[in-house]
């Protein structure tokens, strides 16, 4: 009898157990997500925003970001060449000097993002990255639900904080709507 | 033995009741001989169907026009009450010339069930969520369900799995963030159960009906070509080590083909070898050996799918049982 009815047994129970072992590979790990340490970086969106918008604008920033001895600290670009390198640089006329990016503190409890001043992050105790001392990354994930979208999934693109299989959707970034994700750069995590 | 004694024969064992006369009449039926009255049904058969699509399009562009004037009341009659009305009509036709016409009522109903969900959440102003479409759809899969339960016509395994599939895909989409590769994994598991519930129903086959055998073919056809479908279509695009296990997966299929003794399904692999065939000429060779002469090796190697799939056929799959 059960052997007659074996292949319908195992074709209602085979979804069920993929649900199942989903819940267990990802759901379970992200539950258990539980970052310790809030972190610090910048968002290039403005700058972006301001060299590709009108009136047009490129921004060269005099000094870059650092952690020397746990502490933030300001390095004089100088000329180098870092990432704002141009091959075709505009004319002088259009280039706007700024100290350097804007910082934000990303509070990982209340997962809500605020500017911060240089003044005041250079008070914190800081660790440079990529990973923060418990193990978590953060990162910008593109997804597209395609087909699952009709079914009520919501997109799920946006920056993520992750830790093994373990992920959550990092709710408090302004740049969620970034579509690449490439302007956020992480400083650093808060010790 | 003459043909008087033959049918002196016949007529004596109907009488006795060893054989009824439409054992006789499908017993003539099986051998391709179809009657004046079979032609007559089948004509009458196409009717109900158009009809029913017909209706269904009514029904909607009614709605859609008139959504404000027709008022709540109104858009409830005539997609939840339709939906009702079909649905139990259509389990209460149980004689066996209303076949063809409950399972169309059946349709009308599976069509309209939907429908009338997004009215209700319409009137409360409330969104169409995963919760909302997973609940929908085991609801109305177990309806149809029990309804097979009871009629046992064709279609309705057709319409419960489908709106088990619609709750399946919307209890995932409601409970993990679905990224690329859960998403094939998800629809190859969908596939697989196809499979496995058009095989149980190909064990279960015991009609004698020439009509209801035909349809117990196509149930089986349709489950067949989308279960291999969502197995080998996702596995095409994992990329990697999948490139290669998708090429087992396609000669598995042709195994499985032999096996079920499925036509269907021997396509739905020739097909998915001809796409593989292209994709990894496109990925691996095409820069290597030039387009053109790439072009020269996917005909010819298409042309040999093509001459395997007919042969396979020829050889294992030609019996009057194949699908």
């Amino acid at each position: 009898m059960l052997k007659k009815h074996l292949p319908l047994i195992v074709a209602i129970a085979l979804p069920i157990i993929f649900i199942g072992i989903l819940a267990l590979v990802i759901a379970v790990p992200s539950m258990r997500i539980s970052p310790q340490h809030d972190f610090i970086y910048i968002d290039m969106q403005e700058k972006n925003a301001r060299s590709m918008g009108y009136p047009y604008a490129y921004i060269q920033y005099r000094y870059e970001y650092a952690i020397e001895g746990g502490k933030l600290t300001r390095l004089p670009l100088n000329g180098r060449q870092g990432a704002d390198f141009r091959e075709f640089p505009p004319p002088n006329e259009q280039v706007e000097y700024v100290d350097a990016p804007t910082l934000y503190y990303y509070s990982v409890t209340e997962n809500t993002s605020r500017e911060i001043s240089f003044a005041d992050a250079e008070k914190l105790s800081l660790v440079s990255g990529p990973s923060s001392p418990d193990g978590y990354n953060v990162s910008y994930e593109y997804n597209s639900d395609g087909v699952f979208e009709l079914f009520g999934s919501d997109n799920n693109s946006g920056y993520v904080i992750t830790k093994g299989t373990g992920r959550k959707m990092l709710t408090g970034m302004p740049s969620n709507q970034d579509y690449y994700g490439g302007s956020f750069t992480l400083i650093g995590w808060v010790n | 033995m003459d043909k008087t004694q033959l049918l002196a024969l016949i007529r004596d064992e109907v009488r006795k009741g060893t054989v009824t006369s439409e054992d006789v009449r499908n017993a003539l039926s099986q051998q391709g001989e179809m009657s004046v009255a079979d032609t007559s049904s089948n004509i009458t058969n196409v009717f109900y169907v158009i009809g029913a699509i017909i209706a269904v399009i009514g029904v909607v562009i009614l709605v859609a026009q008139n959504w404000e004037e027709i008022g709540f009341f109104g858009r409830v009659v005539v997609t939840a009450g339709i939906a009702t009305a079909t649905y139990f009509g259509a389990l209460y036709m149980t004689k066996p010339h209303q076949r063809i016409l409950s399972q169309v009522f059946f349709a009308i109903s599976a069509a309209l069930a939907p429908v009338a969900v997004l009215v209700f959440l319409r009137e409360a102003e409330m969104s169409l969520t995963p919760a909302i479409n997973a609940l929908s759809g085991f609801l109305f899969g177990s309806l149809f369900l029990s309804a097979f339960w009871h009629t046992r016509r064709n279609i309705l395994v057709l319409l419960s799995v489908m709106y088990f599939s619609w709750a399946y895909l919307a209890t995932i989409a409601g409970l993990f963030d679905v990224t690329a590769d859960v998403g094939r994994c998800t629809v190859m598991v969908l596939g697989i159960s196809y499979l496995l519930v058009a095989y149980y129903y190909h064990l279960s086959r015991e009609s004698t009906e020439r009509g209801e055998r035909m349809e117990k073919k196509a149930v089986e056809n349709v489950l067949y070509g989308i279960g291999m479908s969502a197995v080998l279509a996702p596995a095409l695009f994992f990329g990697g080590l999948f490139d290669l296990l998708s090429l087992a997966l396609i000669f598995g299929a042709f195994y499985l083909s032999v096996y079920v003794k499925s036509r269907t399904m021997l396509m739905s692999g020739a097909l998915f070898l001809m796409i593989w065939i292209i994709k990894m000429t496109s990925e691996y060779f095409a820069d290597s050996i030039s387009w053109p002469l790439a072009l020269i090796v996917v005909g010819f190697l298409v042309i040999g799918v093509g001459y395997g799939t007919f042969y396979v056929n020829r050889k294992f799959l030609s019996t009057k049982s194949t699908t």
